[in-house]
């Protein structure tokens, strides 16, 4: 059933590594089996001294030991089994590591490609071009305004600065109408024409058409 | 005599139709017969599932000792399970899809399935998962005798087969046979 093209394919390596798989396994059922032996001779030997034949309990012994003996080299045979198993899986995440490092690096590479600092260069430039080019578009735009406009523009202003210097008088000094501000007044005449007396004043004024 | 429910030394809670001497034998009456069956069907599950026990044969009705011995009989009452009571109804199990017969082509002993197959591909799938053994091969050793105790511990190889069969065919494992065994790889499904 390998029709599957998402399961990877079984390479010989695959083969090596279940086959040393299998072994370690016989190894360790064998194991299993001289620790069953070595039970039962222990308890023969439990037995026959029970029965107070000593001999017969000293050969049981023996034989318990040689099968002990045993299960010792097949312990050192078990580890080598083990770590060959442990070392071959071990080389092969280090190569699906270095397969994924090469893999990384042709991405970077491509990535690269497309990216040179030319092509950088190139686009910053335009970009500051753009951003000039935006620039005068919006100067153009807003100098677009008439004389005339421009004209009622700084009237307006004149006019919102000569309201507040009023409040603020009108709220330092007692009682004092601010009657001639309304209506459209040419700039320097009205500045003058506030009734507030004092050239500081009017002076602080003309200041402040400047400061705006 | 009171009919109640008994737990016995394994902690498994008999049910009161256990001590119910009728119980035991085959019902003539087809409609009772088979209600009957259907409690012992439950009930060797249940007890299956319970102690972990794969297999059932007929002649375990049969051997005091064996790991069935408090299922089917009832010393109490002293009533046993018939192995021709107990051949039926482990046909009645085989036909109901929860076990099989093992090996096939004979009626005498079956493999029981208190988790089907498919349950059991899922178990093995997340045991492999959680346990970091996707894409290594593993033995069938390596399965059912693991250096942990696992949930499937003990799996007996034809049932542990069907459930890799099972994986297989859904692309999440993968057999691996050589000369002298077999082996299998699971992975994530790639979708």
């Amino acid at each position: 059933m390998g029709g599957n093209q998402s399961t990877p394919k079984i390479t010989p390596q695959d083969r090596a590594i279940l086959d040393l798989k299998l072994q370690r396994d016989k190894l360790r059922q064998y194991q299993k089996k001289i620790q069953v032996v070595l039970d039962r001779e222990h308890a023969i030997a439990k037995a026959h001294i029970s029965t107070g034949q000593k001999d017969r309990a000293i050969i049981a012994l023996r034989r318990r030991k040689y099968q002990q003996g045993l299960l010792l080299k097949t312990d050192g045979q078990l580890e080598n089994l083990e770590q060959l198993v442990s070392t071959i899986e071990f080389s092969l995440v280090e190569v699906s590591v270095l397969h994924g490092l090469k893999q990384g690096n042709e991405v970077l590479k491509e990535i690269h490609r497309e990216m040179n600092v030319e092509s950088v260069e190139k686009l910053l430039e335009e970009t500051t071009e753009a951003r000039e080019y935006q620039r005068e578009i919006g100067e153009m735009l807003s100098n677009n305004l008439t004389l005339d406009e421009e004209d009622a523009v700084q009237r307006e202003l004149l006019q919102l600065q000569a309201d507040i210097v009023c409040t603020h008088i009108s709220k330092a000094r007692q009682p004092l109408t601010c009657t001639l501000l309304g209506g459209a007044v040419s700039s320097s005449a009205r500045v003058t024409r506030c009734p507030v007396g004092g050239a500081s004043h009017i002076a602080f004024t003309r200041f402040a058409v400047h400061s705006q | 005599m009171a009919l109640s429910t008994q737990t016995i030394t394994t902690g498994f809670l008999l049910p009161s139709i256990h001590s119910a001497p009728p119980f035991f034998t085959q019902q003539p009456n087809p409609s009772t017969q088979s209600i009957a069956t259907e409690q012992w069907v439950r009930l060797i599950l249940t007890y299956a599932r319970h102690r972990k026990l794969f297999v059932l044969r007929v002649e375990d009705t049969e051997t005091g000792g064996s790991d069935w011995g408090e299922i089917l009989r009832n010393e109490r009452i002293n009533r046993k399970v018939l192995p021709s009571h107990l051949s039926s109804i482990l046909e009645a199990m085989v036909a109901k899809n929860v076990a099989a017969y093992d090996p096939p082509k004979q009626t005498r002993s079956v493999l029981l399935y208190w988790r089907l197959p498919e349950e059991w591909a899922d178990v093995l799938h997340e045991w492999a998962t959680s346990t970091g053994q996707l894409n290594t091969i593993l033995t069938f050793y390596d399965i059912t005798d693991p250096p942990i105790e696992s949930p499937l511990s003990n799996i007996p190889v034809p049932l542990l087969r069907k459930a890799i069969a099972i994986l297989v065919k859904s692309g999440r494992a993968q057999s691996i046979g050589v000369a002298d065994g077999e082996g299998v790889r699971f992975f994530t499904p790639s979708r």
